[in-house]
C-alpha cells in the first residue's frame, strides 16, 4: 500500500511536469497616428483577451492605442493604411490555452482612443474580452461588433457625430450592454444572440424610428424604450418569444397600445428558438 | 593672506573633488537608467536585435548590421532614404523617405522634419518637436527576451521530447490510478463484475467489445434521430449526446480498469482474504496491473529519441491498449455496466442443493415443496 501510495505520487508530480507553465513576457506598445485627413476611415478593432479601454480622442491623432500584451502569446497590431483608410488595432493572439483565456494574470490589456473628426465605419471583434466601450462623440456611419465568452458595455453618452446607418450584433456565449442608444442615432439594428445576453437600452427621447431584427438562439434580448415611444413585434419563435401583455395582436403582428398615437416607433422582427424578449419601459 | 588662498584651494579642491564624485554617481545612475543606449556595443546590438526580431511582433525590425550606433542627426534640408535605424537618438530636421527606427534612444522630429514612413522607438520615445510623422508611430518597452513562439510549441530537444513523452505517459498512469481508486471505494462491486465477466470468457469479451465499438456510432445516430421525432425530444439531443459518450467513456473506464486489476492480480497471485485485506490487495494488484498496461508507453516515450523504435513501441502499445480496453469494455456491456453478476452454474448447483437440505424451512411454501417421503400422499 506505501509503495502504490508513492507510486501515486511520483505520478502525480510526472502529470504537472507534463504542463508546465509557461514563461510571460509582457511588452508595451504604443502607438499613434497623426491626422493628415479628415477622409472616411475604416477602423477594425481586434481583441483576443484581455481589458479593453475605448474612447473618442478629440485632438490631433487618427487613434492612440497602448496596449500591454505578453509576447509569448499575443501580438499587438496597430497599422494604419493611407491608401485603403483603413485602420487596425488591437491584439491577435496565437498561442493562448482556452484555460489561459479568463486568467487576470496571463490576459493584457489594451487603451484605445478613436478620432471624433473623421467619418468612421467601425467594426470590433473581441473575444474573452472585459470590456468599456465609450462610443459617444466619435463620428460613427456603422458599427459591428462581434463578440465571444465577452462581458462588453458600450455606451453613447455624447451624441455620435455621424449618422449611424446601421448597427450588427453578434453576440456569442457574452453579456453585451448596448447603453443610451438614443444618443448613437441608430436607425436599424441587426442583432444575432447565441447563448449571450444583449441589452438594447434606448431611454431616452428617440429622434426617428428603429427598426431591430434579431435572431435569438437560446441567449435574450432585453429592450429597454421610453414608455412614449410604439412597439411593433413581429414575432416568429418556436419555444421563446416575449410577454403580450399590453400588445394587441393585429394581421401582421403585435402592436403597443399607444402604437399609433405615439410620435416613435420601435418595430422588433424577432426570429427566436429558445431565447426571448424582454421589454422594459423606462424614460429618462 | 596666503593661508586664506591655501585654504580656499583646499575648499575649492574640496568643491570640485565632491562636484566629480557626485557627477560620477549620477553619470553611473543614468547610465543604470539607459542602459541599452550607454553601453551598445556590435555585440550586444545584435544580441538584443536578434533577440527581438525572433518574435513574430518585432519581425519589423531591420537586422543589427542595419543600425548606426551612437545619436545621428538628419540635417534640415537633407534627404535620407529609409530605414535609418539608429542604435541612440535620432534627429530628424529634414527628410527621411521611409521609416525611421532606433533602439535605446529616441526619435526627435524637429521643426521642418518629417518622416514619410513610420517611426519606431525601442525602449525610447517619439517627439514631435514640430515636425510631422505620415505613417504610424510606435514605441516598444516592457521585456525584450527573446520569445520563440512558433519553435516552443514544435521543436524540442531530443532530451525534453523524451521527459515529455515519459511525462505524459506518467501522467495518464497518475489520472487512471486516480480514477481507479474511486471506483474501488465506490464502484467496487461493479469492478468485481466486469472482473468476473473478463474471467468467465476473455474471448467473448473481446468480441462484445469490438461489436460494442462498430455499434456506438450507429446507434448515437438512430438515438438522434428517435429523438428528433418530437420536439421535447429534439431539446434533450445535446444533453443526450453527452450522456451517451460519458457512457460510453464509462464503460470502456471500468472495462480497463478491471483488466488491469486481472493482469495485476495475474503478477501479485493475490488471494482473497479478509475484507480489509482484500481492498488493500485490490488496490496493488489494480496500481501493478495499471503499471504493467502502461509499461509500453513508457518504452515507447523512452525511445523517442530514436524514431523507428518508437514507432514500433508505439504500435505495440496501441495494440496493448485497443485489446485492453477493448475486452474491458466487452466485460462492462455484456455486465451491464457491472450491475449484472453472473453466478457460475456449479455455484448455483451447490447453493441450490444445500437449500433443500437444510432443515431450517419448516413451514412455508418452502417446506410444503420439500420432497420428504412422509408428507406425500403417495407414498403414505
Amino acid at each position: 500500500m506505501r509503495r502504490a501510495a508513492v507510486f501515486a505520487a511520483a505520478s502525480l508530480a510526472a502529470l504537472g511536469a507534463a504542463a508546465p507553465a509557461r514563461a510571460q513576457v509582457w511588452r508595451t506598445v504604443d502607438a499613434t497616428h497623426q491626422l493628415r485627413d479628415t477622409g472616411a476611415v475604416s477602423a477594425h478593432v481586434e481583441y483576443a483577451a484581455g481589458k479593453l479601454e475605448l474612447k473618442p480622442h478629440t485632438g490631433a491623432l487618427l487613434y492612440h492605442a497602448d496596449v500591454k500584451y505578453d509576447a509569448n502569446r499575443s501580438e499587438p497590431i496597430a497599422r494604419y493604411d493611407a491608401a485603403s483608410h483603413a485602420l487596425t488595432i488591437g491584439v491577435h493572439v496565437r498561442n493562448m490555452r482556452m484555460t489561459e483565456m479568463d486568467s487576470d494574470n496571463v490576459v493584457g490589456s489594451m487603451h484605445a482612443e478613436l478620432s471624433t473628426r473623421v467619418p468612421m465605419d467601425l467594426s470590433l471583434d473581441l473575444g474573452a474580452v472585459e470590456a468599456d466601450l465609450q462610443l459617444g462623440g466619435l463620428r460613427l456611419t456603422d458599427l459591428s461588433l462581434r463578440t465571444g465568452a465577452a462581458d462588453i458595455t458600450a455606451r453613447f453618452e455624447q451624441p455620435n457625430r455621424g449618422q449611424l446607418r446601421s448597427m450588427t450584433l453578434q453576440v456569442g456565449a457574452a453579456q453585451v450592454k448596448m447603453m443610451d442608444l438614443v444618443n448613437s442615432g441608430v436607425s436599424r439594428i441587426t442583432a444575432e444572440v447565441g447563448a449571450g445576453a444583449l441589452t438594447l437600452d434606448f431611454g431616452g427621447a428617440l429622434a426617428h424610428d428603429v427598426d431591430i431584427t434579431a435572431t435569438l438562439a437560446i441567449g435574450g434580448l432585453s429592450l429597454n424604450l421610453s414608455p412614449d415611444v410604439g412597439v411593433f413585434v413581429d414575432e416568429s419563435s418556436l419555444i421563446g418569444g416575449f410577454s403580450k401583455d399590453g400588445f394587441v395582436k393585429r394581421t401582421d403582428g403585435w402592436y403597443s397600445a399607444n402604437y399609433d398615437a405615439a410620435p416613435r416607433h420601435v418595430k422588433v422582427h424577432l426570429h427566436a428558438f429558445l431565447g426571448g424578449l424582454k421589454l422594459t419601459r423606462e424614460g429618462r | 593672506m596666503r593661508t586664506q588662498h591655501a585654504q580656499a584651494a583646499t575648499v575649492h579642491v574640496v568643491e570640485r573633488l565632491t562636484f566629480a564624485v557626485f557627477a560620477f554617481c549620477a553619470g553611473a545612475l543614468t547610465l543604470q537608467a539607459q542602459q541599452p543606449a550607454a553601453r551598445i556595443t556590435k555585440d550586444s546590438l545584435a544580441s538584443a536585435i536578434g533577440a527581438l526580431r525572433a518574435s513574430s511582433d518585432s519581425a519589423w525590425i531591420p537586422a543589427a548590421d542595419r543600425f548606426s550606433i551612437g545619436d545621428s542627426t538628419v540635417a534640415a534640408g537633407k534627404h535620407a532614404a529609409g530605414p535609418v535605424a539608429v542604435a541612440g537618438t535620432l534627429h530628424v530636421r529634414g527628410i527621411i523617405d521611409g521609416d525611421a527606427l532606433t533602439y535605446g534612444g529616441d526619435i526627435v522630429v524637429h521643426q521642418g522634419g518629417e518622416i514619410r514612413g513610420s517611426a519606431n522607438a525601442i525602449l525610447g520615445k517619439i517627439v514631435l518637436d514640430g515636425g510631422t510623422v505620415d505613417g504610424d508611430s510606435r514605441t516598444l518597452a516592457g521585456d525584450l527576451r527573446a520569445v520563440d513562439v512558433a519553435h516552443a510549441a514544435v521543436v524540442r530537444t531530443a532530451g525534453s521530447a523524451t521527459m515529455h513523452a515519459l511525462a505524459l505517459a506518467g501522467g495518464w498512469l497518475a489520472v487512471l490510478v486516480i480514477v481507479g481508486i474511486g471506483v474501488l471505494i465506490f464502484a467496487s462491486t461493479n469492478l468485481d463484475a466486469v472482473s468476473d465477466a473478463l474471467e468467465r470468457g476473455f474471448g467473448k469479451s473481446l468480441l462484445a467489445g469490438v461489436a460494442t465499438q462498430l455499434a456506438l456510432a450507429p446507434v448515437l445516430v438512430l438515438l438522434c434521430i428517435g429523438l428528433a421525432l418530437t420536439i421535447l425530444g429534439v431539446l434533450l439531443i445535446p444533453f443526450a449526446i453527452v450522456a451517451y459518450v460519458l457512457a460510453a467513456a464509462g464503460l470502456v473506464t471500468l472495462g480497463y480498469l478491471a483488466i488491469a486489476r486481472l493482469v495485476g492480480r495475474g503478477i501479485l497471485g493475490a488471494t482473497e482474504q479478509d475484507d480489509s485485506m482484500r481492498r488493500s490487495a485490490a488496490l496493488r494488484c489494480l496500481v501493478y496491473g495499471l503499471l504493467v498496461l502502461m509499461v509500453p508507453w513508457l518504452i515507447a516515450g523512452a525511445l523517442t529519441s530514436f524514431p523507428r523504435a518508437e514507432l514500433l513501441a508505439h504500435m505495440v502499445a496501441v495494440a496493448v491498449t485497443w485489446v485492453a480496453a477493448s475486452a474491458g469494455l466487452g466485460a462492462a456491456v455484456v455486465s451491464r455496466g457491472g450491475v449484472k453478476r453472473a453466478v457460475a452454474p456449479a455455484a448455483q448447483r451447490a447453493m441450490n442443493t444445500a437449500s433443500w437440505a437444510t432443515p431450517t424451512p419448516v413451514s412455508g411454501v418452502t417446506a410444503a415443496r420439500r420432497p420428504t417421503p412422509f408428507t406425500t400422499p403417495a407414498q403414505k
